[in-house]
């Protein structure tokens, strides 16, 4: 079992490696010279060559490259180009308002999309499997952003149920903090619904032609308790390996619901540092990106191994 | 073909999602004939038009015809998705079969490593990080779009090739004397492409709502051209007033993407036996 996870463990750290790499390359391709950015188009040569001095633009690349590798591994993310404040400090302030909204988004998608998947699994080829099916493929095929603009539409601004932007936070005051956050998580949710109802069904399909689900039935229980007590525990299984890959796509969309009901998150920051051009906020939050969906990934696929023992006897 | 036609029409909803895909693309290629008005030209007289005989889905904040727009609209955003995910094909098969095909150090460690990295970024923040870079466009969010997908269909070529590498019939080919290429090109990729085509429609319909994201955002077509995500992006600040400008819009591109995820699954069904 450990041996697993230890291993599990050891590919992530060249893939993390990989995504440094690939992420400070791409800071090194940009066109314009940073310096100059930093001070503006009327800066001295002078002023320009100690900028680039200071920002060690000097330094051979491969040097550029640990030094600024060992900073992040120490936190340190560098700068933001427009105010001088800590990227890192930003970062740490939009965390925890992004984990609120998309983990209620994933908690709604589940409520929602488990019960919609194990309808149209039992009642295959029917009219409500149709109806689910359909439910499903429609609510994948939403664009989030416009489902958002509905919502403040119909739920903000012809009926005054809910505030149509800004966000309050969770220590302040978390009635409102979740007043505030339900629209966008809603907006978000929909897609992993989808995802989520048509794996189940098709899971539940497989599960309930399996011979431990025909031998409860022919110990004579009843569809209700074959389906939830047996075949539901075993279908869910699945979920846990798009779980990461759903919560990687919610971390792209954060940025169009941050964007339009006015979220402190990760979304608006990543969108206003490409606005203002803050190529070291872009960096940083590029990077945290990617190394926040890798350990998704590497929990999912640990916490996948724990539920199913094959996974780890390969 | 017959046969394949006759499956797909016995079932509802593929039927909807291929007329419905069949519209989009006559819509985009006729635009000029099709649209209404000019989708360009704005006419001062009929500002924010609630929707009427005369425009049937009303007119945005100078008077263009929405209906227009959105007809013109559909050009960008079935290009996006068609080259978006022909260049990540075209790119990522080709690596996925050779990988797969002679395993090894480079496939265990260098491909497959590599791939993981580049799934770990979003398209969305990927595509912004670009655009930053080399200035908004359709292309750029195109290419953005098709470098995301690149990786998916390397690991999918990859995963087929290996399974298929070990059949027999790719034994008796190599039996046979056949070189490296040919197994690959003759015997190889016909076996996995109809994998490659259904997760190509699944992808076209995600690279659309990509693109429409990116252009919402003001990072991927430019006004005053006409494209479903930047008359959304317009449309908002006349939520209250004129809510026709960004509902219809939004809707265009539900309808657009349902319709291609309809024909997916219909490929599917169609193309994959095991089920």
């Amino acid at each position: 079992m450990s041996s697993y996870i230890l291993r599990r463990f050891l590919t992530a750290i060249p893939v993390l490696l990989i995504i440094t790499v690939i992420v400070f390359a791409v800071m090194q391709i940009l066109p314009g010279d940073p310096a100059r950015m930093v001070l503006g188009q009327e800066a001295t040569p002078q002023a320009l060559e100690a900028m680039r001095e200071r920002l060690g633009l000097n330094r051979p690349l491969h040097e550029q490259y640990f030094s600024w590798l060992f900073g992040v591994l120490q936190g340190d993310l560098g700068r933001s180009m427009v105010d001088n404040a800590p990227v890192s400090r930003a970062i740490a302030m939009a965390l925890p308002v992004t984990l609120q909204i998309t983990v209620m988004a994933l908690i709604l998608a589940l409520l929602m999309g488990v019960p919609l998947g194990v309808i149209a699994a039992t009642r295959r080829g029917g009219v409500a499997d149709a109806a689910a099916t359909f439910t499903g493929l429609s609510s994948i095929s939403m664009p989030g952003f416009w489902v958002a603009i509905l919502l403040i539409y119909l739920l903000a601004l012809k009926l005054p149920w809910f505030p149509s932007s800004g966000f309050v936070r969770w220590q302040d005051d978390w009635v409102a903090s979740l007043h505030h956050s339900l629209l966008p998580a809603i907006a978000l949710s929909l897609r992993p619904t989808g995802i989520f109802m048509r794996l189940v069904r098709s899971s539940m399909l497989e599960v309930l032609k399996s011979d431990y689900v025909r031998t409860a039935r022919a110990k004579g229980l009843g569809d209700r308790a074959v389906i939830l007590g047996h075949a539901l525990r075993t279908s869910l299984i699945p979920l846990v390996t798009v779980l990461g890959v759903e919560f990687a796509a919610l971390l792209g969309n954060v940025v169009v619901i941050d964007t339009i009901f006015g979220i402190p998150g990760f979304g608006r920051l990543i969108y206003g540092s490409v606005l203002r051009l803050d190529l070291t906020m872009m960096q940083s939050l590029v990077l945290v990106f990617a190394v926040s969906v890798i350990v998704i990934n590497l929990l999912t696929d640990i916490s996948y191994s724990l539920l199913d023992p094959r996974i780890r006897e390969n | 073909m017959a046969r394949f036609v006759r499956k797909l029409l016995r079932k509802p909803l593929a039927l909807l999602g291929l007329v419905i895909v069949t519209a989009l693309v006559l819509a985009a290629m006729f635009a000029g004939i099709v649209a209404p008005y000019d989708p360009l030209k704005p006419d001062f007289g009929a500002i924010l038009q609630a929707p009427s005989s005369q425009y049937w889905l009303g007119t945005d904040e100078i008077g263009r015809d929405v209906l227009s727009r959105l007809i013109y609209g559909a050009r960008a955003s079935l290009q996006a998705g068609l080259i978006a995910v022909l260049l990540a094909a075209g790119i990522g098969v080709p690596i996925g079969l050779l990988s797969g095909y002679f395993r090894g150090f480079m496939d265990d460690y260098v491909i497959m490593r590599l791939t993981d990295a580049m799934m770990a970024f979003p398209v969305i923040v990927l595509a912004l990080a670009l655009a930053a870079v080399v200035g908004s466009s359709l292309t750029t969010a195109m290419v953005a779009i098709g470098i995301v997908y690149v990786p998916i269909f390397i690991r999918l070529a990859r995963a087929q090739t290996l399974s298929v590498r070990e059949t027999e019939y790719v034994e008796a080919a190599r039996a046979l004397g056949n070189g490296h290429l040919a197994i690959m090109g003759r015997h190889i990729l016909p076996n996995i492409m109809s994998a490659i085509v259904i997760q190509m429609s699944v992808s076209m319909a995600t690279a659309i709502l990509a693109e429409t994201a990116l252009s919402f955002l003001g990072l991927g077509v430019q006004p005053p051209t006409p494209s479903w995500g930047s008359m959304l992006r317009l449309g908002v600040g006349y939520l209250e007033t004129a809510p026709w400008v960004s509902f219809w819009p939004g809707f265009a591109i539900f309808i657009a993407v349902l319709g291609i995820n309809l024909v997916g699954d219909a490929l599917r069904d169609v193309l994959d036996p095991r089920d």
